[in-house]
């Protein structure tokens, strides 16, 4: 995987952790079946530590796809984005091969990721 | 809404005896069967975000157990690895005794069933009773596995 992408997902991981750690009802359930889930700081950390390594302008591009969707990082599956469940066109497989390099669904403008099988 | 466990438990997505005597090298260690099992393209993304989790509090959860989970886009659909450690695995556990069982949960963030927390529910609910624990360990391969938790699957 292209480093910058790999960072990206991280990136993005890390966030729903977060979101998902700072839900109380979530986390409510977590503890209730004997899991310990404590402060939010050290993924804060982590995020900050996770960020200073993306090139900027992904970052940007990440940021203002965060304001707008759930998720600025997507799977493609079955030759779909799975943010629009658009068809990603055939050019993207062979340039994700080929270039290595970050690329975003054409319909919606998410970042791409491909997963395997 | 019925989860039955057995149905997300895979052969080859079983570790008989980790190698591991820590929590770092478990980790490690599931999330390599899992690239090996070609369910996951790359190790590294996975072992950190369970790290990330960890650091929130350990998903050892006493009686020998361990429940390592976390939501990751790397991976297609919900998965569990499972694996076993008789001499133990120290893993930070909230009553300071080595984990045996170690339930490794991983799902994507776009999951439509929404299986996850049931999932590990499940898992927690199973894995309290000291004889399913038990048989668990000493089961001698995976399709004895697979009996005791449609078992456990059957008694819920």
């Amino acid at each position: 995987m292209h480093d910058q992408l790999h960072l990206l997902v991280s990136l993005q991981d890390l966030d729903t952790l977060i979101k998902e750690t700072g839900d109380a009802k979530r986390t409510a359930e977590l503890e209730s079946m004997g899991f310990s889930v404590g402060n939010i700081e050290p993924l804060n950390s982590a995020r900050a530590h996770l960020i200073e390594k993306i090139d900027k302008r992904y970052l940007r591009i990440y940021d203002r796809l965060s304001s707008k969707h759930v998720r600025a990082v997507v799977p493609v599956e079955n030759k779909t984005c799975l943010g629009c469940f658009q068809s990603v066109p055939p050019s993207f497989f062979s340039e994700i091969t080929a270039d290595r390099v970050v690329k975003v669904c054409e319909n919606c403008g998410r970042i791409l990721y491909l997963l395997t099988g | 809404m019925i989860i039955r466990l057995s149905e997300f438990f895979e052969e080859d997505l079983f570790i008989s005896e980790l190698k591991a005597k820590d929590k770092v090298g478990a980790l490690k260690e599931m999330t390599e069967a899992l690239v090996n099992s070609k369910r996951l393209k790359h190790g590294e993304g996975l072992y950190e975000m369970l790290q990330q989790r960890e650091s929130l509090g350990s998903t050892g959860i006493g009686r020998g157990v361990a429940v390592p989970h976390g939501r990751t886009l790397a991976i297609s659909r919900l998965t569990v690895i499972f694996a076993r450690s008789e001499a133990g695995v120290e893993f930070d556990s909230m009553d300071g005794k080595p984990v045996h069982l170690l339930f490794m949960t991983v799902a994507p963030p776009q999951e439509r069933a929404n299986l996850y927390l049931p999932v590990l529910g499940k898992i927690v609910e199973t894995v309290k009773s000291a004889k399913t624990r038990r048989q668990l360990l000493k089961a001698s391969d995976f399709d004895e596995i697979t009996e005791i938790l449609e078992e456990a699957d059957e008694g819920a």
